[in-house]
C-alpha cells in the first residue's frame, strides 16, 4: 500500500497509474493526486474540528483552501458525518475517526482509493455501517482493500488477491475465490477459501 | 488552514500581546542615541529578536509537532514539503515579523522617524525565518513538549552567549545588531551578509533535514549548506571589534559655509549654525594666541591634513560642544614602542582645558571636565604673557606626540 500510495519507492519494477509513473518528478504530483491512500491508523490532528481536518487532508492533496474547505463538507457527508463537522477530531469514536479517514481519501476525488485495513478495530455496527458507505462510493473510482475481514468480501468486491510473505497466492473474482469453498454456509465461505489458498489446497 | 482556524488554535495567535509586551521591554533596555538617526534606532529595537526569534521557533516546533502527532508529514502530499511547512507556521511567523517591526516602530516613532534601516529589518526578517524552520523541524522530529523547550533554550542561548565570547566573529553572525550605531557609524556589510548566509545555510539545512525519507545520506547532506552558511559568515565577519560597525560615510555631511567649515551629520544639522558659531568664536581666539587652527571641523572621523574631528551629541549644550573641539585640537596619540611607553597621554587634560578657557569658556563652566590641580595649574598659565601661554603650549604640545617623555606642564616660576 506504501509503495501504491508513493510514500516508498519499489526496489524493484515500477508503479504506473495509466501514463503516471510517480518516480518521475513531474508526474509524482498528479499521480498522488490521483491515488487516494486511508492508512490503517487514523489519528486526530489536534485542535482542528472534523471539517478542518479533512479540508486540511485535501489541501495537503493540493486543492485550493476554498476547494478543500467545500469538498470537506461533501465528503463528510457522503460518509454520514455532516452532523460533526464541527466537533474536534479528538472527541470522536475510533469508528468516527475511520469514517473522517475516508473522507480524507474522498476530498479530493481520487481516481483510486487505498484502503489499508479500513474495518480493523471496528464493532459490527461500524462495521455494516462503513460498510454501508463502501458501497455508496462513486462506481467509477477504483478501490483496494487490504484486509483480514473476509466475511463480506463477495458482497463488496470484485477481484481478490491473496498474498503471503509478499507473495501472491491467489489472483482471480471473488466469485472463483469464493468457489474453492462450494458447500460451506455463507459466512464461513471466505475464511476457509483463504485458509485452502494458503494451504495450497487448489 | 483558514484564517480563523489559526486564531483559534494556535497558541502564537493567543501569545502575540504577550511576545509584544515583552519585546518592547527587551528593546528599551538598549540605551539608543538621541539623535533620529534609522539605523541606531532600528538596531536598538531589533534587539528583541534575541528571545523573538527563538519564541517563533518554539512556536512552530509546537504546530510541527500538530503533523507529528497525527502521523501526517510522511504521508505521500502533493504540496512540496517548504510549502506546508510554511503554511504550518505562518501564525509563529507573523507573530515574529510583526512583533519586530513593533518593536522597531516604537523606537522609531520615539524620536519622530519614520523609516527603518531596511539592511537590520532584512537580517530579523531572515534570521526569524530561518529559525522558524528550524524549530518546525526540531517538532516533526521530536515530541513537542521536548523540542518546544529544547529549541527555544538552544537559540535563545545562541543569540545570547557570543557576546560573552573573546572571538567577536560569533556574535556578529546571531543577527543581534544592537550594537548598531551611533551617528558617526553604519552598520558593517559584512555582519549584515554573514548573517544572512549563515541563516540560510541552516534554513536549507532544516529543509533537507524535513524530506520524510529519513537517512544518513539526507542527513550528511545537510551538513554541507549548514557549514557552507557557516565558513562564508565567518569569513564575512573576519577582523570586526566587538560591534558590527564600519565609519559612516562622509558624503551625508552637511556643512557650513563660513570659516572655519564645520561639518555636521545630517541629524546635527538643526544646531549647525550654533556650532559653527561656537566653532568661530574658538577658533578666533586660538589664532589670536598664535595657534594653527584646522579649516575645518567635523564630525566625520578623519586624518586629513587641515581636518579636525569633533563631535557631540544632539543635547550637548555650548560648553561640552566647545570643549569637543577643543579636544580635536590636541595631539594625536603616538603609536609608542613598548620600551618607550606614551606617558604624557594622560595629562592632555592640562591642554584641553586651556583650550577651553582660550576658547571662552570659564574655569568653573568646565569644573566638571577636569580635576581641580589642573583647573590650577591652567589658571597659572592664563596670569602669564600672551607668547609666554603660547611657547607653554607648543611646548607641551610637541612632547605630548613623544614617547617615553612626559610633557612640561608646570609653570616655569
Amino acid at each position: 500500500m506504501s509503495v501504491e500510495a508513493n510514500l516508498l519507492d519499489p526496489k524493484h519494477g515500477h508503479v504506473r497509474l495509466g501514463n503516471l509513473n510517480p518516480r518521475h518528478r513531474r508526474q509524482r504530483a498528479p499521480y498522488r493526486q490521483a491515488v487516494g491512500w486511508m492508512p490503517q491508523y487514523i489519528y486526530a490532528v489536534p485542535g482542528l474540528t472534523t471539517r478542518e481536518q479533512v479540508a486540511y487532508a485535501g489541501w495537503l492533496k493540493g486543492l485550493s483552501r476554498a476547494r478543500a474547505w467545500e469538498a470537506a463538507a461533501q465528503a463528510l457527508d457522503k460518509v454520514g458525518l455532516k452532523r460533526l463537522m464541527d466537533i474536534k477530531t479528538s472527541e470522536l469514536s475510533g469508528g468516527q475517526l475511520r469514517r473522517v479517514g475516508l473522507a480524507q481519501v474522498l476530498v479530493h476525488d481520487p481516481s483510486v482509493m487505498l484502503l489499508d485495513e479500513p474495518s480493523v478495530g471496528l464493532d459490527p455496527s461500524q462495521r455494516a455501517r462503513f460498510r454501508e458507505i463502501m458501497s455508496h462510493l462513486p462506481p467509477n473510482v477504483s478501490i483496494v482493500v487490504s484486509t483480514h475481514q473476509v466475511d463480506d468480501l463477495s458482497e463488496l468486491f470484485d477481484t481478490v488477491v491473496v498474498l503471503e510473505a509478499g507473495k501472491i497466492r491467489f489472483t482471480g473474482t471473488a466469485k472463483d475465490f469464493m468457489s474453492m469453498a462450494p458447500n460451506r454456509p455463507d459466512d464461513r465461505r471466505a475464511e476457509v477459501a483463504y485458509s485452502r489458498v494458503i494451504k495450497g489446497e487448489y | 488552514m483558514p484564517l480563523r482556524t489559526i486564531l483559534r488554535i494556535s497558541p502564537a495567535a493567543w501569545l502575540f500581546p504577550a511576545v509584544v509586551v515583552i519585546a518592547i521591554a527587551i528593546s528599551n533596555t538598549i540605551i539608543a542615541p538621541p539623535e533620529p538617526y534609522p539605523p541606531a534606532l532600528t538596531g536598538a529595537g531589533e534587539f528583541s529578536i534575541v528571545l523573538v526569534a527563538p519564541i517563533c521557533a518554539a512556536l512552530a516546533a509546537w504546530e510541527a509537532g500538530r503533523l507529528r502527532r497525527a502521523h501526517w508529514w510522511n504521508l505521500p502530499h502533493v504540496r512540496p514539503s517548504l510549502y506546508i511547512a510554511l503554511s504550518a507556521v505562518i501564525a509563529p511567523l507573523c507573530v515574529g515579523w510583526t512583533t519586530i517591526m513593533i518593536s522597531i516602530a516604537f523606537r522609531l516613532l520615539s524620536r519622530g522617524v519614520l523609516i527603518p534601516d531596511l539592511r537590520i529589518l532584512l537580517v530579523a526578517i531572515v534570521v526569524i525565518l530561518a529559525q522558524t524552520l528550524i524549530g518546525f523541524t526540531a517538532g516533526i522530529w521530536l515530541p513537542p513538549v521536548i523540542a518546544a523547550p529544547v529549541v527555544l533554550i538552544v537559540l535563545f542561548s545562541w543569540m545570547t552567549l557570543p557576546p560573552g565570547l573573546n572571538a567577536f566573529w560569533v556574535r556578529h553572525l546571531t543577527g543581534d545588531l544592537s550594537g548598531c550605531c551611533s551617528v558617526d557609524t553604519d552598520l558593517a556589510p559584512g555582519a549584515m551578509e554573514g548573517t544572512i548566509f549563515l541563516a540560510l545555510g541552516f534554513m536549507l539545512a532544516a529543509l533537507i533535514i524535513l524530506n520524510p525519507r529519513r537517512r544518513i545520506i539526507i542527513l550528511l547532506t545537510s551538513l554541507l549548506p549548514a557549514i557552507i552558511g557557516l565558513a562564508l559568515g565567518a569569513s564575512l565577519v573576519q577582523g570586526m571589534g566587538p560591534d558590527p560597525l564600519v565609519p559612516r560615510n562622509p558624503k551625508y555631511l552637511v556643512c557650513s559655509n563660513q570659516w572655519p567649515k564645520v561639518c555636521v551629520w545630517p541629524e546635527h544639522k538643526s544646531r549647525l549654525l550654533e556650532v559653527s558659531e561656537i566653532a568661530r568664536k574658538a577658533a578666533t581666539a586660538w589664532q589670536s594666541m598664535g595657534i594653527s587652527v584646522p579649516n575645518t571641523f567635523s564630525e566625520h572621523y578623519s586624518l586629513k591634513r587641515g581636518e579636525n574631528s569633533f563631535g557631540f551629541s544632539l543635547e550637548a549644550n555650548r560648553i561640552i560642544i566647545a570643549n569637543s573641539l577643543a579636544y580635536s585640537m590636541l595631539p594625536p596619540t603616538p603609536n609608542c614602542p613598548e620600551n618607550r611607553p606614551w606617558i604624557g597621554g594622560d595629562r592632555q587634560e592640562y591642554l584641553n582645558a586651556w583650550l577651553d578657557e582660550v576658547a571662552g569658556l570659564t574655569a568653573d563652566q568646565i569644573s566638571n571636565e577636569f580635576p581641580s590641580d589642573v583647573l590650577q595649574t591652567v589658571a597659572r598659565v592664563r596670569r602669564m604673557s600672551i607668547p609666554e601661554q603660547r611657547t607653554w603650549y607648543k611646548r607641551n604640545f610637541q612632547m605630548a606626540q613623544k614617547c617615553g617623555s612626559l610633557p612640561h606642564l608646570e609653570v616655569d616660576k
